[in-house]
């Protein structure tokens, strides 16, 4: 009984999201198509993987039907490879989020509550998480894996999900990258009903150094 | 002749078969010892009581034994050097685990959350949530709750919870959840009890044995260091470590002092008599006293505390004082008549301690006797070991150690010892006295009682650092209250047990308590469930739409809801206990909803964690008590409840003790000088002893209490032993034993003052301030009294072995009466009784004296 306390909101998360209903087992690996263009789009993720660590500040907009208009917020984001991520929703509502390996908290600032969950332990909340963390180790076999990529532009990368739990999720995913300083600078999330979520990365800083303090579940 | 003396003479016309009788009795009384049921468990205190206060007391214990409230055993399971990662460590504590579930001696072992287990908790709870939750007059919070959700990294995937949930009952539920919780600094994320810092692993177990059965509660704690996994280290903390470290703690203060009280006794015995032959004889009246004591009570049958037998047993120490009487003046008349023979010499010591001898048991059998009666199983016990030594060692002081003695005894002057005061020495010491009096006498005023036994709790420094480590890193509950809501059936308890949360909330959010675990949360009523399913029944549309609006939704994407909540309308299924059978609540509901015989009871834990209160205010507790059949029990409330029985039955039996006693030495002297003059000594050693500790404020206590008696018991026969003595003009020898006796008291029972355990140093302090004041009263003020006032005399000394035998057979009476009126059911009955017969038998022994005055005359 005790480990519901904590245990409440992921399970609302996840028991009545059909959607998010991801196989506990990696789906049998398929054969990944061929790109437009193999080389640009190495060079592309080879040039995400320089940064070890990125600092930026985002805004995000929110298109959903459920909402008469787009849903603004901004925030602050800190990446630290391999594994470690801080996303700071700062308006109009603070939520931070913190993941460390397969360690990960959400804590509500204003409502003086945080919990934490182990990604290890849960498979459906870790495909919510991989899908982070994956811009942040662009690892292109993973990619390769997971999505069925196509270079669109210079630095301007299409990826469909080949999973059927992820696709249920996302229909596509949109991003774009500075090859210069090796990081992303928007990201455009559509999901399959229609909902979109756009995510715009300025300020960015890479390579300077990040209290750890803030990278700690 | 006198009658002491002819009674000597006809024992030792019948040496040989007095010797037999007697050994074979001894031998009869110590086999028993072999069928002694000595229990550590505290309940076994008050289990063959059958008083009320003490059923209350039984029940209360036994209700907080079978919820597990004493006894949840914490086990932290962690890596030896560096932390290890998480999957190890789980993996080290499942093995822990499992090891302690298939010893088969606990009850349940908690460590993982099997995740099927969480997932059915939901699918009985949510679909449900309408009678859980009353419906919200805004639902402002709710709509800002799900626009914040919607807009986070996970928001695609929390959509469909979202659209079903307008009014935020996730966080209303989880709050529900929260407050069945106790509240503890843990990480259950993953399904396992882990520390914040993801390093230690954490195991509730709930041990079978209770933890006051201290040697079941070593064996526990055994068990759980044989699980000790390789590479990493197992350390339990609770009721069993605190009860199991308090009980070593204080075998070792034990051990430690009595090899030093019985080293320095003869040392100081072989320094003082010089010879083997005057030591040997002072220690067969303990032994056969202790012998008949613990054998006597292996016989009975009935099981007894360790700690009522150690007391008891303490006792019958008194009776060292009785082989020293009778030595000291058979050294003392060697001595001054040398010519006179041995035999001479030990019929004329023995006539003049025989009649102290006697009244001396006779007050400590009388004080006894009144407590055999006591409502509370524990005094009852005690005085039961106590007396049965102290009169098995009087009766052989009387009627074996003088066939015993030879004149390898040795010869000392009395005069030694106990020089003979002259009036200038004599007012000195009566000033002295005064002065003394006078300094301490204010204190009186300042006595205060500690009731609080956890006061009396030693614990090892290791056993607190562990305490603190743990309390940093879990902020585990401490002190929890149980409140117990009485129902004919569920429904009933369960409507109880939300009246108890409504008085708690209150009582949590103006900081009188810490946190508490209610079924009121996860489990309503039937009758509550309906009625907040009943407040749905209003169209909800107008409110969402408007609280829709406001956040910039859409309120047509809430239909979902609309379709649950009219579900549920149409075919209402209220949450029921068995509902909750798979689910991680089910063993919190198998706790806090118990069927009995007598119905249903709801459980309600309170704890005090972070309130600085160590118990329950009593404002809140006289709230609780308005709710019809409602308690509130705790294990520190149970303990303080024994303590406020025994002190209460203490208070009234002294009372009647010290009336008894006076009754006694009324009859024996029949005048007020000789009987002031034996109480004079007990009546400083309480004006001294309590007036310290009021001045230094250092507490009276169940202990010291009860070392009192023991104080009183000294302190009269020093006083009667004088006074006796006196009688016959051999008061230098009595001084001379008296002060050998309370040599080797405060000896013995100033080493626990090195103890680190309160409840020895309690012991030691109340016992050698007693006896160190009781020893001035009576070597020191009876004489300086008497030397300024004239001593008493002899004319009016009745027989003293008739007066013994009165005494007993008074006892013997009382005991008769005792058992066939019911045996302690109602403590003032009893008193009565006992007042009853030892009145009748001082009458008859008056009226006996008056009608043969020529035994008066005898001596």
């Amino acid at each position: 009984m005790l480990a519901v306390r904590h245990l409440v909101p992921v399970l609302f998360l996840v028991a009545f999201a059909p959607g998010l209903a991801a196989p506990a087992e990696p789906a049998p690996p398929t054969p990944a198509p061929a790109a437009p263009d193999p080389a640009r789009m190495a060079a592309m993720l080879q040039a995400l993987q320089k940064p070890q660590r990125v600092v930026a500040k985002f805004e995000q907009t929110k298109t959903l039907a459920a909402f008469t208009t787009p849903q603004v917020a901004r925030g602050e984001l800190y990446v630290s490879k391999p594994d470690k991520l801080r996303w700071a929703y700062e308006a109009p509502y603070r939520m931070v989020l913190v993941q460390r390996g397969d360690r990960v908290s959400m804590s509500y600032p204003d409502m003086g509550r945080k919990q934490s969950f182990d990604l290890a332990k849960d498979p459906q909340m870790k495909a919510v998480f991989d899908t982070i963390l994956f811009f942040q180790q662009a690892d292109p076999e993973t990619v390769a894996k997971r999505f069925s990529a196509t270079l669109v532009g210079e630095g301007h990368l299409q990826l469909v999900p080949r999973e059927p739990g992820a696709a249920k999720l996302l229909s596509r995913i949109e991003v774009r990258v500075d090859p210069a300083l090796g990081v992303l600078t928007h990201i455009v999330l559509a999901e399959p009903d229609g909902d979109r979520t756009e995510l715009r990365f300025y300020d960015l800083k890479v390579d300077v150094p990040i209290d750890d303090a803030l990278l700690q579940p | 002749m006198t009658p002491s003396a002819r009674l000597l003479g006809a024992l030792q016309a019948r040496r040989g078969a007095v010797l037999g009788v007697a050994a074979a009795l001894l031998l009869l009384a110590a086999a028993g010892i072999f069928r002694l049921d000595v229990r550590q468990d505290v309940a076994s205190l008050v289990t063959d009581s059958d008083g009320d206060a003490d059923r209350a007391f039984r029940d209360a214990a036994q209700t907080l034994a079978a919820f597990g409230t004493l006894d949840t055993l914490m086990v932290e399971v962690s890596a030896v050097g560096e932390p290890v990662e998480r999957g190890k460590l789980e993996a080290a504590a499942d093995q822990v685990a499992a090891h302690l579930r298939e010893t088969g001696r606990f009850a349940a072992v908690h460590f993982r959350v099997a995740a099927r287990e969480r997932d059915k908790l939901f699918e009985v709870l949510f679909p449900r949530r309408f009678q859980l939750v009353p419906a919200p007059d805004d639902y402002s919070a709710g709509l800002r709750a799900a626009a914040r959700d919607l807009t986070t990294p996970a928001g695609a995937a929390l959509k469909p919870v979202v659209f079903r949930d307008p009014p935020a009952h996730r966080e209303a539920l989880m709050a529900r959840l929260e407050t069945a919780g106790p509240g503890m600094a843990l990480d259950m994320s993953a399904g396992t009890l882990l520390s914040e810092d993801g390093a230690h692993a954490l195991i509730l177990a709930e041990p079978a044995a209770r933890a006051l059965d201290v040697a079941e509660a070593q064996a526990t704690l055994d068990l759980v260091s044989a699980a000790t996994p390789e590479g990493f280290t197992v350390r339990p903390l609770g009721a069993h470590v605190f009860a199991t470290a308090a009980a070593a703690s204080i075998k070792r203060d034990v051990h430690v002092t009595v090899a030093a009280t019985i080293v320095a006794v003869l040392l100081f015995f072989v320094l003082v008599f010089r010879r083997f032959g005057a030591v040997w004889p002072l220690f067969l009246p303990v032994l056969a006293g202790g012998a008949a004591a613990i054998g006597v009570t292996g016989w009975i049958g009935r099981p007894v505390h360790g700690i009522t037998l150690a007391f008891g047993a303490v006792v019958v120490g008194v009776a060292i004082d009785y082989g020293t009487h009778l030595v000291v003046h058979l050294r003392a008349r060697l001595a001054d008549h040398p010519d006179e023979g041995f035999a001479a010499s030990l019929t004329r010591a023995y006539t003049e301690v025989a009649g102290g001898l006697t009244v001396a048991a006779g007050t400590t059998l009388v004080a006894c006797g009144a407590l055999a009666v006591a409502g509370n199983a524990a005094l009852r016990a005690f005085a039961r070991v106590a007396a049965l030594g102290i009169g098995a060692a009087f009766l052989f002081t009387l009627l074996v150690l003088p066939l015993l003695l030879r004149p390898s005894v040795g010869a000392t002057r009395a005069r030694a010892l106990a020089p003979k005061l002259g009036r200038g020495a004599a007012w000195a010491i009566l000033a002295g006295v005064l002065l003394v009096t006078g300094l301490l006498a204010p204190g009186l005023l300042h006595v205060r009682f500690d009731g609080d036994p956890r006061n009396l709790d030693h614990q090892p420094d290791e056993v607190r650092a562990l305490e603190r480590e743990f309390g940093e890193r879990y902020r585990h509950p401490r002190s929890p209250t149980l409140v117990v809501a009485p129902g004919e059936d569920a429904e009933e308890a369960l409507q109880k047990a939300e009246r108890v949360a409504a008085v708690l909330g209150r009582a949590r959010a103006a900081g009188d308590i810490g946190a508490y675990t209610s079924l009121a949360g996860v489990l309503p009523s039937e009758r509550t469930q309906l009625a907040n399913l009943a407040t749905w029944r209003t169209e909800q549309r107008p409110a969402i739409e408007r609280a829709a609006a406001a956040v910039g939704m859409r309120p047509e994407v809430f239909a979902p809801f609309h379709e649950d909540l009219q579900r549920l309308l149409d075919a209402p299924r209220p949450v029921r206990a068995a509902d909750l059978k798979g689910t991680p609540l089910e063993r919190l509901v198998g706790r806090l909803l118990i069927e009995d015989d007598e119905g249903f009871k709801a459980m309600t834990v309170v704890y005090l964690t972070g309130t600085g209160h160590r118990s329950v205010p009593p404002e809140v507790l006289d709230e609780l008590r308005v709710i019809p059949g409602v308690s509130a029990l705790s294990a520190a409330g149970v303990a303080a409840q024994a303590v406020e029985g025994i002190k209460g039955s203490l208070g009234r039996l002294v009372g009647v003790s010290v009336a008894l006693v006076l009754l006694l030495l009324a009859t024996a002297y029949r005048r007020l000088t000789p009987m002031l003059a034996a109480v004079l000594p007990v009546g400083l050693a309480i004006v001294w002893t309590w007036g310290l500790m009021g001045r230094f404020d250092v507490p009276l206590n169940l202990v010291s209490i009860g070392a009192f008696g023991l104080v009183c018991g000294l302190g009269v026969d020093y006083g009667v032993f004088v006074t006796n003595a006196s009688l016959h003009g051999a008061a230098p020898a009595a001084r001379a034993s008296v002060v050998l006796a309370a040599c080797t008291t405060v000896l013995g029972f100033a080493a626990l003052l090195l103890a680190d355990s309160p409840v020895m140093w309690s012991l030691g302090f109340a016992v050698t301030a007693g006896v160190v004041s009781a020893l001035v009263g009576a070597a020191l003020v009876l004489p300086a009294v008497w030397t300024v006032l004239g001593a008493p005399t002899g004319r009016r000394e009745p027989r003293w072995p008739t007066l013994g035998l009165a005494g007993l057979l008074g006892l013997a009476a009382l005991v008769v009466v005792s058992r066939i009126t019911g045996y302690g059911s109602d403590d003032d009955r009893y008193v009565a009784g006992v007042l009853l017969v030892d009145v009748a038998c001082a009458a008859a022994l008056v009226y006996r004296m008056r009608r043969h005055p020529r035994d008066q005359e005898a001596t």
